[in-house]
């Protein structure tokens, strides 16, 4: 019997391995970090052992990035922890604003690997559509990911909720106007499925415009 | 001997460095790869040890600049992925080279450094 997967668990699948890698591979960081100053302070006392003289301020260093690192990698298992319990409820209310801001915080390490900052635009109101969660973090990444791509080094991506009297909407912008001449390669960043899950309609403005994802106020429990 | 290492992680990076030194080993660091590319001009290393991803240019990239700048330079990559695919993937990637993973052991890197200076 071979293995079946519709084309919104799989996407969501590949979504939630690449989060989950890109996690890990930040905690591995911070262990290492840590790893590396712990040997560090061992040869320090080897070296106090023989008698080499030691200021204080070297012991000083080395904690303090100790306990940097330990509150890096709390918060990264925090970040872990919140994203893997977004498949809790399937469907419920979602503020957009602090959506945005999750997914942003997701893609921070996909964004510093392709030179790309990524500003949330601080909302003006609050901005709730009844939605899937993680579906939206998933389609909002896949957005993020083809933005990332089309821009190139070296640019910002913004990225802003609003109101609307249907329900809301969630706007991509490239500081170099890219995503517009792009957006024929959408297609291979968002699964069709997806969308139409999400009952999203994608507009772009051709004449340089931003990415438009308008979401509906509810969709079907 | 002459090491260069590069890390985004200037944390990790300068502690390793700090450890090498005490070993022994001239070693000099960077955290970005326009610093590494702009050491490597200066100093003739004989090895430099790489982080595998980096931002904006990674290890393997890296490399062939570097290579250009010290055609002696030996290479050996530090990745914090584990995975066996990964590590096929970069060793024919690479070229010839060694492959270590995070968390490093100092031991270990430094029997590398001196086994890769001396093929």
């Amino acid at each position: 019997m071979g293995l079946e997967l519709d084309a919104v668990g799989e996407t969501g699948l590949k979504f939630y391995g690449k989060i989950c890698a890109a996690l890990t591979h930040e905690m591995k960081n911070a262990l290492a970090i840590i790893n590396e100053n712990v040997g560090l302070l061992e040869d320090y006392n080897l070296m106090a052992q023989r008698g080499t003289p030691l200021t204080p301020e070297r012991f000083t260093i080395l904690s303090r990035r100790m306990v940097e690192q330990v509150d890096r990698a709390n918060t990264l298992l925090k970040v872990m922890n919140q994203f893997s319990h977004g498949v809790d409820t399937w469907v419920e209310e979602v503020d957009l604003n602090e959506l945005l801001s999750f997914v942003s915080m997701l893609s921070q390490r996909f964004a510093a690997q392709r030179g790309v900052s990524v500003e949330v635009e601080s909302p003006g109101q609050k901005v709730t559509v009844t939605t899937s969660p993680f579906l939206l973090q998933n389609l909002i990444w896949c957005c993020m990911d083809f933005a990332m791509d089309a821009m190139g080094t070296g640019n910002d991506l913004r990225l802003k909720a609003e109101s609307t009297p249907a329900g809301g909407q969630v706007t991509l912008s490239a500081s170099n106007d890219s995503l517009a001449d792009a957006v024929d390669r959408l297609s291979q960043y968002c699964e069709g499925a997806l969308v139409d899950a999400l009952q999203v309609k994608i507009e772009t403005d051709t004449r340089s415009g931003p990415l438009v994802l308008i979401l509906p106020k509810r969709i079907p429990q | 001997m002459n090491v260069l290492l590069v890390d985004d992680e200037e944390q990790l990076i300068s502690a390793l460095a700090e450890r090498l030194s005490i070993r022994g080993l001239n070693t000099q660091w960077a955290s970005t790869c326009d610093d590494a590319i702009q050491l490597a001009e200066q100093t003739d290393f004989e090895v430099a040890v790489l982080d595998v991803k980096m931002p904006k240019m990674c290890g393997i990239e890296l490399k062939k600049v570097l290579q250009g700048k010290c055609p002696r330079m030996k290479f050996i990559f530090v990745t914090g992925h584990g995975s066996e695919e990964n590590y096929r993937k970069g060793l024919a990637e690479g070229g010839e080279a060694y492959y270590l993973v995070k968390p490093l052991n100092i031991e270990v890197l430094i029997q590398r450094i001196y086994d890769i200076t001396n093929t």
